[in-house]
């Protein structure tokens, strides 16, 4: 029974990953990555795909390569959308886990997400749900990295 | 024949009668014309009747009746058989009073009409405002979801861990900054819902826009489109509904915004322009443009963009009612509209009001 306690612990059950935030609201940017921080991980907040794409690009040409090992991302962003952001890392062999939240989750965007091998996130969801999606997304990369 | 209208009134009207029958009772008089004369006087009469309504038009009926005999009894060939003249002038104060009955009540029923429409254009008005709403609730409640979201993450993260004091602060502030983020957004949607008042005070014409793309600001960016204003460097007051001219701004850019599926830049700009108004003479205006980079309208489209019911839009888009409101309401406000078109490349939609006197 003991080990209940310590998987609810933060940080206790989950490798702390490194996780890139897109989202163009202050609040849900805050808040997402407010609870990723409390669950161990390292979270960088970028308030669009654009920009995130800049930062990733200017790590790739660095010896690390790609340094995230997941993207939690809005789709509708005002400069660049998650799936076009998503479409042009494909493009750029980043094979790592994303997870596009949306509203607007008609049928095409669910199948152009799918095609790219993101999952999708519905908004609203609960803290509980971002948790088990982020946790989802970590394992089969844990358990096929190295 | 608007000169001549505008003199006429319920108030000029009454010394105009009087002195009319005054001087057609003196030309009955000096020159003996009598029929002429009698039906001249069907004009003060008539007038009396369409401008003052009944009682007034009979007492001066009777009035042109008793100058018509008074006249006719000092001409000598009328004065040999009195009960003659009575019986002719009797006949005539009866189709005097006839002639009145008719008028008024066919003014009654023009002012019937001229309400009964009035009140249709006003409820044409609101409905479309309602339209107006409808087409901003989609992007009004994606607008209250995200904070929502946040807040009820934000109490989750509250209740379930074990988080330290300044974490617990930080969550608070959180929720209370989001509160207001919600209340910020209905107080807008109520205040465009609001019926609008009927009268027209002062207003800047910079707030107005102002207030227009900050309500919408939010709904362009989730269509990937940036709204910016370009406010003038100057006060632009002008006498005016400022609810009705936010509806018709917001109208415009929601236009705007249909024309851009694929996104880019929406300006809405105010400015002080130079134009001959509708009197013909130039007068400074307080403009008001928006601006879109969309595909702009087609050639045989441009005639009718303000014609009611008319629209390009799919079924459950639009319509058609937008834009002729629009134009009833800054027709309403002695204002201009003005489009400037390039197929392709965009289109400029202009409201000119007449700036307030200071």
């Amino acid at each position: 029974m003991s080990t209940t306690i310590g998987e609810n612990a933060p940080g206790a059950r989950r490798r702390p990953a490194r996780v890139v935030v897109a989202e163009d609201d202050e609040g849900m940017l805050e808040l997402v990555a407010f609870a990723l921080r409390s669950d161990g991980h390292e979270v960088i907040e970028v308030t669009d795909g654009g920009r995130l794409l800049v930062r990733l690009a200017s790590q790739m040409k660095t010896e690390r390569g790609l340094d995230a090992d997941l993207i939690v991302s809005d789709i509708r962003m005002p400069v660049m959308s998650g799936l076009a952001m998503l479409k042009a890392l494909r493009d750029a062999h980043w094979t790592k886990p994303v997870i596009l939240m949306t509203a607007f989750a008609d049928e095409e965007t669910r199948t152009r997400a799918a095609r790219l091998g993101a999952k999708l996130l519905d908004k609203p969801f609960s803290m509980e749900g971002l948790r088990a999606a982020v946790d989802e997304a970590l394992l089969p990369h844990r358990a096929t990295s190295r | 024949m608007s000169g001549l209208a505008r003199l006429l009134n319920g108030r000029n009207v009454l010394p105009l009668a009087l002195a009319l029958l005054v001087a057609f009772g003196i030309g009955d008089y000096a020159t003996e014309a009598e029929i002429t004369f009698t039906l001249l006087y069907l004009l003060p009469v008539t007038l009396g009747a369409w401008y003052r309504g009944r009682p007034f038009g009979i007492a001066l009926a009777v009035l042109a009746t008793l100058f018509s005999t008074a006249t006719a009894l000092t001409a000598p060939s009328e004065a040999t058989r009195p009960w003659l003249l009575l019986w002719n002038q009797a006949g005539v104060l009866v189709v005097f009073v006839v002639i009145v009955l008719a008028l008024s009540r066919l003014r009654g029923y023009v002012d019937r009409e001229r309400r009964e429409r009035s009140i249709a254009v006003e409820q044409l008005r609101h409905a479309e405002r309602l339209n107006v709403i409808g087409r901003l609730a989609a992007g009004v409640a994606h607008e209250l979801g995200t904070p929502l979201n946040v807040i009820a993450g934000s109490t989750e993260l509250l209740q379930g861990d074990r988080i330290d004091g300044e974490k617990r602060r930080a969550l608070h502030a959180t929720i209370l900054r989001q509160t207001e983020r919600i209340s910020v957004i209905i107080r807008h949607l109520l205040d465009f819902g609001r019926r609008a008042a009927t009268s027209k005070v002062r207003v800047d014409l910079n707030e107005v826009a102002r207030e227009t793309a900050t309500l919408l600001r939010p709904m362009a960016m989730k269509r990937s489109c940036t709204l910016s204003l370009e406010p003038a460097s100057v006060a632009l007051f002008v006498l005016a509904n400022a609810s009705e001219i936010e509806q018709v701004l917001s109208n415009l850019v929601l236009n705007g915004l249909q024309a851009m599926p694929e996104g880019g830049a929406l300006t809405v700009r105010t400015r002080l322009k130079d134009r001959r108004g509708p009197s013909g003479a130039h007068q400074p205006f307080a403009c008001a443009l928006v601006e879109d980079h969309g595909v702009g309208i087609a050639p045989a489209d441009l005639p009718h963009v303000f014609d009611p019911f008319f629209t390009t839009k799919d079924v459950g888009e639009g319509t058609g009612l937008g834009l002729s409101v629009s134009y009833g309401i800054v027709r309403d406000h002695e204002g201009l509209f003005e489009v400037s078109n390039h197929v392709g490349r965009g289109t400029t939609f202009e409201v000119l009001l007449p700036l307030a006197p200071s």
